[in-house]
């Protein structure tokens, strides 16, 4: 009887948060609904998501745009007034009278006020990126993400750390440290061109329970050199809440200064200083202890090197020189490091492996805080199919908002 | 001009006339979505001005990709999709960008010992519990959820819409409603407790 209910459970369950007229055939409605009165699980399940229904349409309208974004509107203000200085335009001619309107890979002559409003924007840009390095931006930019768990639903451009994990390129480092009533234990850690993982987790002793953990501060130093490699602050407290949903534990990532350490090198020999905790129970992740104190880890790990490419390759279109001055293709992600480039000013990009897209790309721009590459913007990819270890002509493709034209980056990749 | 409710030729006669370059025929496309879209972008990101941000960069990106519009019938879900990207970007790159400062914020924390549900925010109504519920839910089935009940689209469309495959959509939903309901109940203690004060 039980293993009769648990089939009919699987057969139902993706029926149970459905809403709309078109999820369910007049067949499968009566079916639900029959399954319904006899599996209690099932309709608590259908009661949870009726409730979540109710409870969202319950909340307040948001209100709305008074009037379309400003670009848009002095546009038409242009638009208006040309029409009313001059004949009637075709709609071809329209089309090329619109500010924000590209067709892309064409060369169409623009208004000499459109070009005016492009350069100022440009020139905002500027101000902005100036002012930007300027005010102390954070210098390096780490970021939790979710603990990779082999088996585990990928998040969202997290697929390739779960592929990592999938051929064991993780080390298994397995250290603690006692901290109070606490103790703090890194798990696991990889390296490569581009980043550093670690995934650490916390116990309290007193009750033998994992807790969340955030971490305040991080330092790394590759044994032998004077500074550190990566260092950081806090991970966000709007993440504990998913980390306390999904029952994991905390990870994170470092993007760090590949500056400081010799290509050649094959095995990072890491010291990794832990500072000032937020813990807390994961039941309750509105109670958590701030704890001041340090924990270090000492351990060795090969180094995933990938492929460090020193370029300098400018591209100019329509007066904006863009330069790619470096590419780093390693197994966790590629990063394409772009002077005469804002992220502001970055529509979208594409990436082709010998004539392939390749698909299944998230993207990310971080600015790139780094002494030695000031003033360049990065472009980051975390792809489902790195390009690391393969040969052939790998494509950057680069658009531009209100840019008609691509910039177009080639690597050979040997 | 109420979009939603024209026939499908007269939207489509509509956003192929803003596909040629008609502003006005835009402006009454953005008439028509411009409520939704800021509500579904305000309940994704948790916050009404962000929300409003964004909703603002999905139509100007909406704008701009307008000549490439395959199926003109389909300009619900295409704004969608590009509403939901222009989400996901957002809080992608908070997560990456967003440094909190815990230290400078909290200076007293550190003596005071743990945090208590009376040090946070003051009475916390019904709707203000609700969005702390479903801030609480991954960002992707956040994103499905309020795909199905802000944007009304069906498992299918939002498959579609997402590039997901149907089964994908299902458990997705079923994931956020468990996550916001636990995270309701969750919170639901600290609400009444501050209501009892």
């Amino acid at each position: 009887m039980k293993q009769a209910t648990s089939k009919l459970c699987s057969n139902q369950a993706r029926y149970l948060a459905t809403r709309h007229p078109s999820d369910l055939s007049a067949e499968e409605a009566v079916a639900l609904r029959e399954h319904l009165q006899i599996c209690s699980a099932c309709a608590s399940t259908r009661e949870t998501y009726m409730f979540l229904h109710a409870a969202l349409r319950q909340l307040p309208p948001v209100a709305p745009l008074a009037q379309l974004p400003a670009e848009l509107t002095s546009s038409k203000e242009l638009s208006s007034a040309e029409q009313m200085t001059s004949e009637p335009l075709l709609q071809s001619d329209r089309k090329g009278l619109l500010l924000s309107l590209p067709v892309r890979r064409t060369h169409q002559k623009r208004h000499f006020l459109a070009a005016i409003l492009i350069c100022c924007m440009l020139l905002a840009s500027v101000v902005v990126l100036v002012s930007f390095f300027h005010a102390g931006s954070p210098q390096v930019v780490g970021f939790p993400r979710h603990p990779i768990s082999c088996h585990e639903e990928t998040a969202l451009g997290d697929s390739l750390l779960v592929q990592l994990c999938q051929k064991n390129q993780l080390v298994d480092i397995n250290q603690s440290q006692r901290m109070g009533d606490y103790t703090i234990i890194l798990q696991r850690a990889y390296v490569d061109a581009n980043q550093l993982l670690f995934e650490y987790k916390a116990l309290q002793n007193s009750t033998g329970k994992f807790v969340l953990l955030s971490l305040m501060h991080l330092d790394v130093t590759l044994q032998g050199n004077q500074s550190p490699i990566a260092f950081g602050n806090a991970t966000g407290t709007s993440y504990l809440a998913e980390l306390a949903f999904t029952q994991d534990m905390p990870s994170m990532v470092s993007v760090f200064n590949r500056g400081a350490f010799p290509q050649n090198l094959r095995t990072f020999d890491l010291l990794v200083t832990l500072r000032n905790f937020g813990l807390g129970s994961q039941e309750d992740m509105t109670h958590l202890h701030l704890v001041k104190g340090t924990v270090s880890f000492h351990f060795s790990l090969p180094f995933h090197t990938g492929n460090i490419l020193n370029l300098d390759d400018s591209v100019k279109e329509n007066g904006v020189t863009l330069t790619l001055f470096r590419a780093i293709i390693a197994p966790s992600a590629t990063f394409f490091y772009i002077r005469g480039l804002h992220p502001a000013m970055l529509e979208d990009y594409t990436l082709s492996l010998n004539g392939q897209k390749i698909s299944g790309s998230s993207t990310a721009g971080v600015p790139d805080a780094l002494p030695d590459h000031q003033a360049s913007y990065a472009v980051v990819s975390w792809l489902s199919s790195q390009p690391a270890d393969q040969a052939g002509t790998l494509t950057l493709s680069l658009h531009l908002h209100n840019h008609p034209d691509t910039w177009i980056f080639t690597i050979n990749l040997l | 001009m109420m979009v939603q409710a024209a026939p499908d030729d007269e939207l489509a006669a509509i956003v192929q006339q803003a596909c040629t370059g008609d502003l006005d025929a835009f402006s009454t496309l953005f008439e028509a979505y411009n409520q939704r879209i800021c509500t579904y972008l305000a309940r994704i990101v948790g916050n009404d001005e962000e929300g409003r941000d964004l909703a603002q960069e999905t139509f100007l990106r909406a704008w701009r990709m307008l000549p490439g519009m395959r199926d003109p019938i389909r300009f619900g879900s295409w704004l969608y999709r590009i509403a939901t990207n222009v989400a996901l970007d957002y809080l992608r790159k908070q997560k990456s960008h967003r440094w909190l400062p815990w230290l400078e914020n909290l200076p007293a924390r550190e003596q005071a010992g743990p945090l208590q549900a009376g040090d946070f925010p003051e009475r916390i109504s019904e709707a203000e519990h609700i969005k702390q519920a479903l801030a609480c839910v991954a960002p992707k089935y956040r994103a499905c959820l309020l795909l199905q009940i802000e944007g009304g689209f069906s498992q299918r469309e939002i498959a579609t819409l997402l590039h997901l495959s149907e089964k994908s959509i299902s458990i997705y939903v079923q994931r956020a409603g468990e996550q916001f309901r636990q995270a309701y109940d969750r919170l639901a203690p600290t609400t009444e407790r501050k209501r009892s004060q």
